[in-house]
Formats: C-alpha cells, sequence, structure tokens
C-alpha cells in the first residue's frame, strides 16, 4: 500500500459516501445525468498536449489550414465528452439474482442492461469493487444479462458493494462511469470444513425402538411393483426368472438418520457451522436423511436440494443479527 | 478450491488487434502518407512499401512480426537515412521526414490498442505536415477525407462489437460533423498569434525570377501559368490601365556583358525620407504574394507606404523604391500598399557622381559594335531624348518580338542588334539599356511583371510567371527615374493585352495547351482562380486585421462587453441544440412498431376520456374501451386480433394492415 493508493482509498470513501446521498440504492437504475460522471482519462490529457504542439506548429508558421486543424483537434475533444455520456447515458441496469455460494468461493450475481440508445452501447465495462470486470455491447432494445463473479470472504449475506459502470467509447479520451448502489445481496454458506462427525443421540433421543419407514437403507421384503417406482429398486432376479415385476422395499429407521446438532459440538461457532455444513453436505451425498437442530431452530431430518439449502441457509443465516437479510 | 483468495481480478487486456482494426489503420496510414512521399526522399518510399507489405503479410498471417534484432536494424538504418538526407538541416522537412519514418516503421509493430492509438496521434501532425506544403482548396479536402477515415479508424479501436464499414465510416463522419460548427467559430473567434520563435527557413520551391538576368531566363518563365500573386484594388472595382501596371520587383543595376545584376544585393539602403509627397493619383491595393523563396516583393511605382498584418516584422521600402521582406517569403504572404502612380511634380535631387557612375558602368570590351553605335550617336552631339528615340525607332523598324529568340554567345547584345533580331522584354530591356550607357546616360534594368489577367468574378489582379517581364529606368536631367520600356515599342500588344496577343500563333500554341482556346475552359479557369482567390483571401490569410473586421461587422464591434455577451450568447445556444440533438437521437425509446401504432390508437381514444392505465395490458384496455362502447366493438376487436398476431404470434406482414385500421378508427 503506497500513500498514494491510501489517499485514493480515502478519497473513494469520501466520494462514496458523498453519492450515496445523490443516488439511493435500489435494485434497477438508469443512466442519467444525475449519476454519471465524466473526466478525460491519461490518454485524453495527452491528446490535448497534441493539439497544444499543433498549435504551435501553426502559430509558428503562420498556416491557417493547421490551425483551423487544431480547432478541429479541440472541437473533437468536445464532441466526444457527448458521444462518450450519450453512449452510456439510457442504459439500465436490474439487479435479477444472484446464486449462493460457499465462503471463500465466488458468487455469481446476474445483472441485467438495457439501453434506450437508439445506436446501442459499445464497449461498457461492468465491474464489481474489486470483482472480474466484463466488457460487454448492448444492442439497442434488446436486454442483456451478465453473471459477474465476486469472491466471497465470510458467510452472510455478501454486498459486492458498487458497481462500476464505465466507458471509454468512441475515441478513448473521455471516461464517462457511475458508481450504482444496487440492492444486491448473495446469501453465503460457511466453508464446509471437514470436523468430526457430530455425535447424534439418536436411539436414546426421540421415539424408542424406532418405527421403520420407508425409504430407508435396510431391505425389507418385495411387494409388487407400481408405476413410479424406482428403476434401480426393481427386483430384476425375479423379473429374470418371470415371477413378475417386483419392487424392494427398503426400511429405515429412526435410529439410521442424523442430526446436525449444535449443543453437541463444541468448536468456536463459525468452526461448528462449518462443520455441520461439511456434514450436511457428506450425508446428502450419501442419501442420508439429516434434520438440523440449531438454538432456537429445528429442522427435521429429510433428504434432497430443498432440504439442503434449507439447512445451508440456516447455518448461513445463523447469529446474523447485525445485519438484517433483506434479500434472499 | 476453499482457500481465500487475495487480490483482485485481473483486468481483462485487449492485448492484439482484431483484423478489421488493423485494416483500417492500414488505409488510414497509406492516404495519410502519400501526399507527405512526394516531398520527402525516395528511400522513405521504400521503407514506407517495405513496412506495408511486411504488415499485410503479418496481416494475412503469412509471415512472422519482426524480431527486436530486425526492428533495432530497421530503426538504424532510417536513422542513417535522415542523417544522409537531412544533415545540418534543422527546417520542417527534417521534421516531417522524422515523423513520417516513425509513422511508417511504427506500423510494424502495432499490437494492442495502445499502439494504434499512439498511431492515431501521429496521424494528426501527419495531417498537419500535410498542410505544411499545400494549402489549396483540394489539398484541404484531401486533409478533410483524411480525417475522416483517421476518426472512423480510431473510434475502431474502441469498438467491442462487429460492425460493417459503412457504419463505422458514417459514424467518424458523425464526430467529423458535429466538430465542425465549433470548429469554424473558433476559427473566427480565437485570436492570432505571431509566431512564438523563429522557424528555420523552409525550402520553399524557388519560382519567378532570380536576382540576374541573362539572355533566356524569362523565355522559361513565360511558359509557366503558375500564378505570381493576385492583387485586389482598394475602393475600385476595374484595374489602373495595363501601361501602369508595371509591378517592380528589382533593379538590376551591374552589367558584366552578358548578365545584370543587382550591384549590391544586401545594401538597400532604406528609403531616406518621405522625397515624394503622395500626388492626387495615388492607388492602394492588396497582394496575396505565393511564396517564391526571395526576399523581394512586387509594387508599383511608387510605393508611399506598406502594412503586413500578421508579419511580424516590417517591410522595407529602399532608395530605388522596391520593397523588401526581411526574411525570404517562403510562406504565402499578404501586405498592402500605397503608390504613387504618377512621380511626384517636384524635380527630384540629382544623381551623385558615383550613382552616375554606377548607372552608366559597362565592362570595357564587351559588345564593342553596340558601343561604337552609341559613341557615334553621341558625337552626332544628339541629346539624351534623341537618342532614347533613335534607339526606340530602332527597335520598332526592324526587330520583331519572339519567345524562340536564338541562342545568344558572349557578346549577346551585338548578336542580338545586328544578327538575330529577334527577341522578348529581356533582350530589347537589355540592349537597350547597353546602348543608353554607352552613350553615357544613367540607366537600369527593372524585373517583375507586367500587367495580370483581370477576374471580374471577384475584381481582382491574377499575375501570373508568364507576365514576368524587364523593362528600364533611365534617369531624365530634371525629371528624375522615367520608366522605358522598349518591349512595349516591338510588341505594343504585349503591355496593352497580355503575352498571349503579342505572340503568333505558333508562338500561342508553345505557351498554351491546345484547350486553353475553349471559352467554357477558360470561364472554368477563372472561375477556380476566382475560388482560389477567395479561399487564400478567407481561410489562409485570415489574420487579426481580417478578424477584427469580420468580426465587427458581424456583431456590430468588437467591445470587450460585445464579444462576451456573443459568446455566452452562442455559448447557450450551442448547449441547447447538442442537448437536443443528443436527446432526441438517443434517448428515443427504441419501440416495435406495433406498439407505436397502438400508440396512436391511445392517442385518439384519449380525447374520449379513454386512457391507458398504468399496467394496463394493450388486451384489457382495448376490452375495457369496447366494453363501454359496443359501436366501436367490431373495429377495436379487429385491431386487437392484429395487434396480438404480430406481438405475439410472429407476424409482422400485418403490421401495415393494423396501421390502416387504426387509420381508419372508429370505422371496422
Amino acid at each position: 500500500m503506497s500513500i498514494r493508493s491510501d489517499w485514493r482509498a480515502a478519497w473513494q470513501r469520501h466520494f462514496f459516501r458523498w453519492i450515496d446521498k445523490r443516488v439511493p440504492p435500489a435494485r434497477q437504475i438508469s443512466l442519467n445525468r444525475k449519476n454519471l460522471y465524466i473526466f478525460p482519462n491519461r490518454t485524453g490529457f495527452l491528446y490535448l498536449v497534441m493539439t497544444l504542439l499543433i498549435w504551435l506548429l501553426g502559430t509558428n508558421y503562420q498556416n491557417n489550414l493547421i490551425l483551423a486543424l487544431c480547432y478541429l483537434m479541440v472541437s473533437l475533444f468536445v464532441v466526444a465528452i457527448h458521444h462518450t455520456f450519450a453512449n452510456l447515458s439510457g442504459i439500465s441496469v436490474r439487479f435479477v439474482q444472484a446464486t449462493p455460494a460457499f465462503a471463500g468461493e465466488a458468487a455469481s450475481f446476474v445483472l441485467e442492461l438495457s439501453t434506450r440508445n437508439r445506436y446501442g452501447c459499445e464497449n461498457v465495462e461492468i465491474r464489481w469493487g474489486d470483482g472480474e470486470a466484463r466488457t460487454l455491447t448492448l444492442a439497442p432494445a434488446t436486454p442483456q444479462r451478465v453473471s459477474l463473479q465476486v469472491p466471497s470472504r465470510q458467510r452472510g449475506y455478501l454486498r459486492p458493494g458498487r458497481l462500476l459502470i464505465q466507458s471509454h467509447f468512441p475515441l478513448g479520451i473521455i471516461r464517462c462511469w457511475s458508481w450504482l448502489n444496487l440492492e444486491a445481496a448473495a446469501l453465503i454458506y460457511p466453508a464446509p470444513v471437514a470436523i468430526d462427525e457430530p455425535q447424534h443421540l439418536a436411539s436414546s433421543g426421540r421415539e424408542e425402538g424406532g418405527t421403520s419407514t420407508r425409504g430407508g437403507d435396510d431391505f425389507s421384503g418385495l411387494r409388487e411393483y407400481q408405476p413410479g417406482d424406482p428403476i434401480k429398486h426393481i427386483a430384476w432376479k425375479q423379473f429374470a426368472q418371470h415371477k413378475g415385476l417386483f419392487t424392494k422395499e427398503y426400511e429405515a429407521y429412526f435410529s439410521a438418520e442424523k442430526w446436525l446438532d449444535w449443543h453437541n459440538l463444541n468448536q468456536l461457532q463459525e468452526l461448528r457451522l462449518s462443520g455441520l455444513c461439511y456434514w450436511a453436505l457428506h450425508y446428502e451425498r450419501q442419501q442420508i436423511p439429516y434434520g438440523l437442530s440449531l438454538p432456537g431452530l429445528t429442522l427435521a431430518p429429510a433428504l434432497g436440494d430443498y432440504h439442503l439449502q434449507a439447512v445451508l441457509k440456516a447455518l448461513a443465516q445463523f447469529n446474523l443479527a447485525r445485519e438484517a437479510g433483506y434479500v434472499d | 478450491m476453499w482457500t481465500r483468495r487475495k487480490g483482485s481480478a485481473p483486468r481483462p487486456r485487449q492485448e492484439y488487434l482484431a483484423r478489421d482494426k488493423l485494416a483500417w489503420l492500414l488505409v488510414m496510414q497509406t492516404l495519410l502518407v502519400l501526399p507527405l512521399l512526394i516531398n520527402l526522399p525516395l528511400w522513405l518510399w521504400l521503407v514506407w512499401a517495405m513496412a506495408g507489405f511486411w504488415r499485410t503479410q503479418v496481416f494475412r498471417g503469412r509471415w512472422g512480426a519482426p524480431g527486436g534484432t530486425v526492428k533495432t536494424l530497421l530503426t538504424l538504418l532510417c536513422a542513417g537515412g535522415l542523417l544522409a538526407s537531412y544533415a545540418g538541416k534543422t527546417g520542417t522537412e527534417t521534421m516531417v521526414g522524422l515523423l513520417a519514418c516513425t509513422f511508417v516503421l511504427k506500423l510494424l509493430e502495432v499490437n494492442s490498442a495502445r499502439d494504434a492509438q499512439l498511431l492515431i496521434f501521429i496521424g494528426f501532425f501527419i495531417t498537419a505536415s500535410q498542410l505544411l506544403f499545400n494549402q489549396s482548396p483540394l489539398a484541404a479536402l484531401y486533409s478533410l477525407g483524411c480525417l475522416l477515415i483517421l476518426l472512423a479508424s480510431w473510434r475502431s479501436l474502441y469498438l467491442t462489437s462487429a460492425q460493417a464499414n459503412g457504419p463505422r465510416l458514417r459514424a467518424g463522419w458523425r464526430l467529423l460533423w458535429h466538430s465542425l460548427p465549433i470548429m469554424l467559430v473558433l476559427f473566427v473567434v480565437i485570436p492570432r498569434l505571431g509566431p512564438l520563435w523563429a522557424i528555420p527557413n523552409q525550402q520553399a520551391a524557388k519560382t519567378g525570377f532570380s536576382d540576374s538576368m541573362s539572355p533566356g531566363d524569362f523565355g522559361q518563365l513565360a511558359l509557366s501559368r503558375a500564378p505570381a500573386f493576385r492583387v485586389e484594388f482598394i475602393g475600385r472595382d476595374t484595374p489602373p490601365p495595363p501601361s501602369q501596371l508595371y509591378w517592380r520587383g528589382l533593379v538590376l543595376d551591374s552589367f558584366d556583358g552578358r548578365t545584370w545584376r543587382q550591384r549590391d544585393p544586401w545594401g538597400i539602403a532604406p528609403k531616406v525620407k518621405d522625397e515624394e509627397p503622395l500626388t492626387e493619383e495615388s492607388v492602394a491595393y492588396s497582394i496575396i504574394l505565393e511564396p517564391h523563396g526571395q526576399p523581394w516583393l512586387f509594387s508599383l511605382m511608387t510605393p508611399q507606404s506598406t502594412s503586413a498584418p500578421g508579419n511580424y516584422r516590417p517591410i522595407r521600402i529602399t532608395r530605388d523604391h522596391l520593397l523588401f521582406n526581411s526574411v525570404p517569403v517562403a510562406q504565402r504572404l499578404r501586405y498592402q500598399v500605397i503608390s504613387a502612380l504618377a512621380f511626384a511634380p517636384s524635380p527630384p535631387q540629382a544623381l551623385t557622381n558615383s550613382e552616375r557612375a554606377a548607372y552608366t558602368r559597362l565592362p570595357q570590351g564587351s559588345n564593342p559594335q553596340a558601343q561604337a553605335l552609341a559613341a557615334q550617336w553621341r558625337a552626332e552631339g544628339l541629346s539624351d531624348q534623341a537618342i532614347i528615340e533613335r534607339v526606340l525607332n530602332l527597335f520598332n523598324r526592324e526587330f520583331t518580338y519572339s519567345l524562340q529568340a536564338p541562342v545568344l554567345g558572349q557578346h549577346s547584345v551585338d548578336e542580338f542588334l545586328f544578327t538575330t533580331q529577334k527577341g522578348f522584354c529581356e533582350h530589347f530591356a537589355s540592349s537597350f539599356s547597353l546602348l543608353l550607357r554607352a552613350a553615357d546616360i544613367p540607366v537600369r534594368v527593372v524585373v517583375g511583371y507586367q500587367g495580370g489577367s483581370w477576374n471580374p468574378l471577384e475584381n481582382y489582379l491574377l499575375v501570373s510567371q508568364s507576365d514576368a517581364h524587364a523593362w528600364t529606368e533611365v534617369w531624365i536631367e530634371g525629371e528624375g527615374w522615367r520608366n522605358i520600356d522598349p518591349t512595349a515599342v516591338v510588341a505594343p500588344n504585349r503591355i496593352e493585352q497580355g503575352l498571349d496577343n503579342a505572340l503568333s500563333a505558333d508562338e500561342q500554341n508553345l505557351v498554351n495547351s491546345n484547350w486553353s482556346g475553349s471559352t467554357l475552359l477558360y470561364n472554368l479557369r477563372l472561375r477556380w482562380d476566382a475560388a482560389t482567390f477567395v479561399w487564400q483571401r478567407w481561410v489562409l490569410n485570415y489574420d487579426s486585421q481580417t478578424q477584427e473586421g469580420l468580426l465587427s461587422r458581424l456583431l456590430g464591434g468588437t467591445e470587450a462587453w460585445r464579444m462576451t455577451l456573443w459568446l455566452i450568447g452562442l455559448g447557450l445556444l450551442g448547449a441547447a441544440l447538442a442537448t437536443w440533438a443528443l436527446l432526441r437521437s438517443h434517448q428515443s425509446p427504441a419501440l416495435r412498431p406495433e406498439i407505436r401504432a397502438l400508440q396512436s390508437l391511445e392517442r385518439k381514444l384519449a380525447p374520449q376520456g379513454y386512457v391507458r392505465e398504468q399496467g394496463e395490458t394493450a388486451g384489457d384496455f382495448i376490452a375495457r374501451v369496447s366494453h363501454s362502447e359496443p359501436r366501436w366493438h367490431a373495429a377495436l376487436s379487429i385491431i386487437a386480433r392484429l395487434f396480438e398476431q404480430i406481438a405475439y404470434q410472429q407476424q409482422p406482414q400485418q403490421l401495415a394492415l393494423l396501421r390502416e385500421k387504426i387509420r381508419r378508427f372508429p370505422q371496422a
């Protein structure tokens, strides 16, 4: 970190505080003269130096045509400001959705950009703070979706900060940009960390003896095939012996299901959550029903994507009192 | 996978240029560099051809890009070439040569957008150098074309989508078109400064005559149609009579038997005092002089005062009534002169003895026959006046005017007088002066131009190289220097009507090309020259004085407050126009045609109190209206069906019908 970049960061903080007042966060933002900023870039200043040199040439040789060329360059500079502004003005950016990710991975944010500009927009660069940059071309009257990756650090809600949208088109001498304060957040699950399996007190816990229920691991018998039964459960041996189509039945016991119980772990909070996340993923892969028990929240054992996401979401949102999760 | 990533993602870099962008750059460079190469040494052509060929081969994927060694070698070679061509010169051409060299070599290693951007910037300088060499309207037009291509390829650098060549060119034109009005305002309004530092003399093309006159010099000039200068007479719409249009350039007063020279080319004493009081017959005129690479300027007899706005050092008037610029005229120069057409009536001071000696000096032993003839006249006791008349009579009787004068030897005047007797102005002026000097009459040869062709379209006089002329000035005791043109005696037409009328039919063909007899072409030439004159006057020589004149005519004055008000007004107007144009062209939402058609239906229904609500679909709206207005039911249901077919069933062919139905609404 040099002094220069420190100074830059401080200036940017100040600047963001100022534009926050001007442009409140929203799910959809249109670019117009209220939120677009414009300034020559380094190439632009070089261009002005060139213009000055040509002016010197024209003045010293008393050559009116070269002076006219110099004035044309000056007016090109002015015209470039308008054209660069017009390229971005009229774009509207809408936050569509964000896909969740595990902490440390990149979450992707899906944005939809469209423009009212008759000629479309060329060379539009968008980037979240320090995330990946994308350069796009917008065709007139055709919304375009982009997904941008933003690296995450910790579980909870990832707010990617301001979205930079900028362009140097058409001449590359003027930079027009805006920092959009989009109401966008991605849910970040805890990073899975392998810890010891949470000791579950299944048999001692609830219903004594264990009642069987369908869908478990242990083979219990055959029954006649009914449409809709999974193919892998068909008793092919019996079918090959021409005894008819049967479905193998399995039984599961409550004793076979797992509980991800917060109280049975004794690590630090974040590590506990990461462990629970790891085991939830493990059980899901092993097709072992699992339930979640957190202080103030219990999810009954089950399987499937929906259940897994509910579990992960609960883990992600656990104890996030300081920050209201307003976006799913 | 789950480790923390530090730092930001690398920004994508546009390292390599797409082929279409490169193709535009190639075309742009070729166009820009072509007019320059004419003025540059031959080896630069070769470098350019080589670089262009190599680049094209790289472009086609045949050859690899040049490596570091090759590039260094090429740079060294070019540096050597520059050194060889321009060693010791620090003028404009060196700069342009260096620039062109850079431009050409840079092409070989253009890979990234950054390189291309640099190439574009050099392109602006190359365009400026084009204008350094040639400032004709055509050249300016060509440069404008170059700028168009330059802008189109510049913009192409930053394109992220594929675009055809036509739209690229149009977009470049849009940039140029939007800039031109601002440029014009800046051109008119921004004050002009003088040169900030002295610039090395440009090696201007030296046309016209030199500071000496030998037999045969003017014959070549007479064949050239190139303009020498253009004159505008202030306060009069017709030129003075041809007999007064002697544009004096240089006085040659030293003769070595063959060549007339300036006795003391740089000992030109400034005019002592305003000796001649201004007579009533004076004429004021403004001359735009083509660069001729010499310090002398042209004026009518006798210049009284002169001014050259924008020329940072004054023009001097010498004792011989000549105008001299302080540096050779390398740029087109505009100056104003007030001349007295008649000599002052008061008798001038007599010549001093040394002056008299100088104006009658002849080299010993040269042209003995002529000298003997003059001595014989002198011995007859003839007066100065009688001797002059005798020479003129001699010319009138026995000599012919011809551009095809035979080549003359060492005693040129003797050969001319007694053998060939055929020649043009310089022969007559030269032999006349020699005879008079031999008779001890002070005389000097004057070279310059005579006459010119009047252009009635813009009321100015065009003086061409073919109007180059030589005549004499004779010292008449008690009267001063008097203009005597011996050619006028032989070929009065030459003076009255110009060169063409003084020549035989044969020689006219020599001077003119075949088509010059056509009236149409003559008129075209007249018009073209008038356009050139207007261009020179208003564009090339638009200086602070013209500026002030124009501004005060346009704005009613040039006081600071008035200028400020106008500038603010113009600025506001321009800003308003720009905003309006932007809003109109860029912000009009691109609506689908059927929606636009439906909007016109909405406009028709609005007066009846039916306004489409926010969020109400077109179908719902039409259903609501037709529900409460049964008489429109049939028409509206057709419209609704058509709209749905177009919008949702991909049947754009129904659009015309939909428009028609909406136009004829409320009929079904």
